[in-house]
C-alpha cells in the first residue's frame, strides 16, 4: 500500500479528531456558563440539559476515539486497498451524527422523549458500530 | 506484517444505507399502524389504575408542579413528612376533657384523651387528611377509619377541636368540674370508609358487604393524583412503551386515545371532572357505590351517574333536606359545590368558558390554583376584553378601579359562601341584585363592603346608576338597619359567618365614626353567638381590625379561645373591653339588638357527609 495514502488517511482521522474535539470542547464550554449564569432554560428543563450533556460527552469521546484511530487503527488497515477510508468515513459520520442528533433532540422535546432530531443518533450508532466491527476483524486477522 | 485483508467499502456502506432504509420504512408501517389505533375509541373501563409513579417516569414536568399541590397532600399515611401538628405533648382543653398529642415508642402519632384527671381514651393517628388550611386526623378500628375529633389549624399553627370548625352550635354545657358528653365531644368523628374517601382519593371504592357489615375499602392511590381526572393509566402506559406511537403522537398533535386530558375534552366534560368532587352530588344508585365504588371515569358524562345537589334536590321522596346548604335562589353556600355555580353562571354560556377558564392544575399558586396571568381581574378581561382598561372598569362599576370595588369579582362573585370556617368567593358569576337578593335572603356584594349600609340603599343605589346619577347624592338611605348587622345579629348561621367575615376585610367600606359599631358588633358575637365557627371568624376579623389599625389592643384578643367555655370567654373579652376604652366600643341598640336575636336561626348546616 502506497505509504502516502496511509499518511493522508491518519491525517484525514486527525483533522477532522482534532476540529471535532474543538467544537465539542467549546459547547462544553458554553454548557459550563449555562450552568453558572443559572441560564433558566437550560436549568430548568431537565431533559434539555441532559441531552445536551450527551451531545457533549458523546462528541468530545468520539473526536478522542478519531484521534486514537489515527495512531492506532490507520496501522491496521494499511494493507486495504482504500487504506481504511471507508472505515474513516463510517466513525466520522458517527462522530458528527451522534452528538448533532443528541443535541438536536434537545430542542423541540416533548415532555418525556427528545425531539426528531435524535433520529439520528440510531444512524450514527450504526455507522460506528460498523466501524468499530471492521476494525475488531481486522485486527484479529492480523498478526 | 500485517495479513491482506478483502476491502469492502461499498458492502458496508450499502450495509449501513439498508439498515437505515429497513429503520425508516419500520417507522412508516408503525405511524401507520398507530394512526390507526389513534382513531379508535378507547373504552378506559378495561384500564387498571397505577398510580403516579408510573406517570412520573415520562411526565417529569406535570408530577412536579402536582407535587406542590395540595391535591397530592389530600390524604397522605402519617408520618414524619406527613403529620403537621406538633405532636411533642401539645394538649388541647374542650369542654372539661384534655386531649393530649404526643408520640408512642415507635414514633406513633397519638392522642390520649383525659377528664378530671383520668384518662379516659386513646388513638392512633394512622391518616392525614388535609394540609391546605386543616389537617384532620384518621384512627383506624378494625375495617373503619375514622376522623377524630382534633385538627391541626395549618394557619395559627395550633391544635382546634373539630366542633369549632363546623357549623354547628356549642354541645350541651358541662356542670362545673365536669366535662362534656363523649357524644357531644365526638360530634364530628365521621366514619371515612363511605364519606371522605370519595372526594380525597383517587378511585375510591368502600367495599361495603352488607351481608358481613364490613368494609373492605380501597382507593387506587391516597390524596387527589394524576388519575384522579386523568382516568386509569394501565392502557396509556403499555401502549406508550412504544416509541413509534409517542412520536406519532408528538409529532401529528393527535389526541391520546388511552388516556383522559381534561384540556382536550371540551369545556362541559372539563368541568365535569372537577365537578365530580367539587359540586356535592346525589348517588343514583348510592347502595351500588358503598359497594364497588364511584363508577365515573373522566371524560363521562357526570350525570350517568349522578345529580349535582340542589335547593330542590329530593331524596327518598323527601325535599328540603339540602336547602339548608343553598341560599333562597340556589346560589350554593357551602364550599365544595363550585360546580353548581358554574353550571348557574352566566359565563357558562361561553362553549369554552370551564374551571379551567381561571384555574390550572399544573402552574400558578397552589393555594388557589389560578391560572397564571388570570389572577383577579385578568381572569374576567381575558374574555371582557371591553373592560380591560382601568377607565372602562371604573365607568362600569362605578367605583375606583384601583380599589377594592372597581374588581370585578367584588361585585360579581362575592363572598357568600361557607367552608374550613372561613367564608370564600361564591362560584355563580352574577350581575349583582340587591333587590332581588334581598328578597331571596341573600347577602348581596354591595352591603358586603359598604358594611354600614342597607339593603334599601343598595338597591336604590343602582337604580341611581341606571339614572346617571351618583349613589352618594341619596340622602338617609343608611337610615335603616346595615344589611351586615341584621346579619350578623338575626340571622342564619351561614348569615351570620359571611357578615362576621366582612366586617374584617381590608375592602370594608364605613364611615370612620362606625369603627366603635363595627368592634360593638365583633365583641357581641365573640361574647354570645352559640356557633364557635361564627365566634372564630369574628375573632379573625377583629384581629385583622386591630392589626391594620395597629392597635395597642391586639394582645388582649390572645386570651380568646372561640372553643373556650362562656365564663372563661367572656372573661377575656372583659379585659380586651378594659384594653380598647368604653368609648371605643358602640354597642347596637338594645331593642334593635333583642329583636334580631329573637330571630336568629339556630339551625346546625351540614357540611354534607
Amino acid at each position: 500500500m502506497n505509504p502516502e495514502i496511509v499518511t493522508q488517511e491518519a491525517a484525514a482521522a486527525r483533522r477532522f479528531g482534532w476540529s471535532s474535539l474543538c467544537v465539542w470542547a467549546a459547547t462544553g464550554l458554553s454548557l459550563e456558563a449555562a450552568q453558572g449564569w443559572k441560564l433558566s432554560s437550560y436549568l430548568d428543563d431537565e431533559l434539555t440539559r441532559q441531552l445536551l450533556r450527551l451531545g457533549h460527552a458523546h462528541g468530545a469521546v468520539l473526536s478522542l476515539m478519531l484521534l486514537v484511530y489515527s495512531s492506532a487503527g490507520v496501522p491496521v488497515l494499511e494493507q486495504r486497498e482504500d487504506a481504511g477510508a471507508s472505515v474513516r468515513k463510517l466513525l466520522c459520520a458517527a462522530a458528527l451524527l451522534i452528538p448533532v442528533g443528541f443535541t438536536l433532540g434537545a430542542f423541540g422535546h416533548s415532555e418525556s422523549d427528545p425531539g426528531v432530531g435524535v433520529l439520528l443518533v440510531p444512524v450514527g450508532a450504526l455507522c460506528l458500530l460498523a466501524g468499530l466491527g471492521q476494525l475488531a476483524l481486522v485486527s484479529f486477522r492480523s498478526r | 506484517m500485517l495479513e491482506s485483508v478483502p476491502n469492502r467499502p461499498r458492502v458496508l456502506m450499502t450495509a449501513v444505507l439498508v439498515v437505515t432504509l429497513a429503520l425508516a420504512l419500520v417507522a412508516v408501517r408503525r405511524g401507520r399502524s398507530v394512526a390507526a389505533e389513534l382513531a379508535s375509541a378507547r373504552n378506559l373501563r378495561s384500564s387498571q389504575y397505577v398510580g403516579s409513579q408510573q406517570c412520573k417516569r415520562c411526565h417529569a414536568g406535570h408530577y412536579a408542579s402536582w407535587q406542590r399541590t395540595f391535591h397530592r397532600t389530600m390524604t397522605q399515611e402519617a408520618g414524619t413528612r406527613s403529620v403537621l401538628g406538633k405532636f411533642d405533648g401539645s394538649t388541647l382543653d374542650y369542654m372539661g376533657v384534655r386531649a393530649r398529642m404526643h408520640r408512642g415508642p415507635l414514633g406513633e402519632f397519638l392522642i390520649d384523651w383525659s377528664a378530671g384527671g383520668a384518662q379516659r381514651w386513646q388513638a392512633q393517628v394512622v391518616r392525614t387528611v388535609g394540609s391546605h388550611r386543616y389537617q384532620q386526623y384518621l384512627g383506624k378500628s378494625a375495617d373503619r377509619y375514622f376522623r377524630l375529633p382534633i385538627a391541626w389549624d395549618v394557619e395559627q399553627r395550633r391544635f382546634i377541636h373539630m366542633n369549632g370548625a363546623f357549623l354547628t352550635p356549642d354541645p350541651v354545657l358541662p356542670a362545673a368540674g365536669s366535662s362534656v358528653e363523649r357524644a357531644d365531644y365526638d360530634r364530628h368523628v365521621t366514619r371515612w370508609n363511605d364519606n371522605c374517601v370519595f372526594c380525597h382519593n383517587v378511585h375510591p371504592n368502600p367495599g361495603w358487604d352488607e351481608r358481613r357489615g364490613q368494609f373492605t375499602t380501597q382507593v387506587a392511590e391516597l390524596g387527589i393524583a394524576c388519575e384522579a381526572c386523568h382516568g386509569p393509566g394501565s392502557q396509556h402506559v403499555a401502549r406508550n412503551a412504544d416509541p413509534w406511537r409517542r412520536y406519532a403522537l408528538h409529532l401529528t398533535h393527535v389526541p391520546d386515545t388511552s388516556i383522559r386530558n381534561p384540556a382536550r375534552l371540551g369545556a362541559r366534560r372539563s368541568a365535569e371532572v372537577c365537578g365530580r368532587c367539587h359540586g356535592q352530588r346525589i348517588s343514583a344508585d348510592i347502595a351500588r357505590v358503598h359497594r364497588d365504588g364511584d363508577p365515573f371515569i373522566p371524560g363521562e358524562e357526570l350525570s350517568a351517574y349522578s345529580r349535582p345537589l340542589a335547593v330542590d334536590t329530593t331524596q327518598n321522596g323527601v325535599t328540603g333536606l339540602f336547602a339548608p346548604r343553598f341560599w333562597r335562589d340556589g346560589t350554593a353556600r357551602l364550599t365544595a359545590y363550585e360546580y353548581q355555580g358554574y353550571l348557574q353562571s352566566a359565563c357558562r354560556r361561553s362553549a369554552s368558558f370551564s374551571c379551567e377558564t381561571c384555574h390550572a392544575m399544573h402552574a400558578g399558586d397552589p393555594r388557589a390554583q389560578l391560572r397564571p396571568q388570570r389572577e383577579g381581574d385578568a381572569a374576567c378581561v381575558a374574555c371582557h376584553s371591553q373592560f380591560a382598561s382601568t377607565s372602562a372598569r371604573a365607568a362600569h362599576s362605578h367605583h375606583r378601579a384601583d380599589g377594592p370595588g372597581g374588581s370585578c369579582i367584588a361585585c360579581h362573585m362575592p363572598s357568600v359562601v361557607y367552608g374550613l370556617v372561613s367564608v370564600h368567593l361564591s362560584h355563580r358569576i352574577e350581575r349583582p341584585d340587591p333587590a332581588q337578593q334581598a328578597r331571596q335572603g341573600r347577602p348581596d356584594a354591595c352591603t358586603l363592603c359598604h358594611v354600614d349600609a342597607s339593603r334599601p340603599w343598595a338597591s336604590s343605589a343602582l337604580a341611581w346608576w341606571s339614572r346617571g346619577a351618583n349613589a352618594g347624592d341619596s340622602a338617609n338611605t343608611t337610615a335603616s338597619t346595615p344589611a351586615v348587622t341584621e346579619a350578623l345579629l338575626g340571622g342564619d348561621p351561614i348569615e351570620r359567618a359571611v357578615a362576621a367575615h366582612a366586617l374584617g376585610q381590608a375592602s370594608a367600606h364605613f364611615a370612620p365614626d362606625y369603627l366603635g359599631h363595627v368592634l360593638g358588633l365583633l365583641l357581641d358575637t365573640l361574647e354570645t353567638d352559640n356557633y364557635p365557627a361564627v365566634r372564630a371568624i369574628a375573632l379573625r376579623s377583629l384581629r385583622a381590625m386591630l392589626r391594620r389599625a395597629h392597635s395597642p389592643a391586639l394582645h388582649a384578643v390572645d386570651c380568646y379561645e372561640p372553643t373556650a367555655l362562656p365564663e372563661a370567654r367572656s372573661s377575656c373579652l372583659s379585659q380586651l373591653r378594659r384594653v380598647l376604652g368604653a368609648s371605643a366600643v358602640v354597642s347596637a341598640d338594645v331593642d334593635l339588638r333583642a329583636a334580631l336575636r329573637a330571630r336568629a336561626d339556630t339551625t346546625a348546616i351540614e357540611i354534607g357527609e
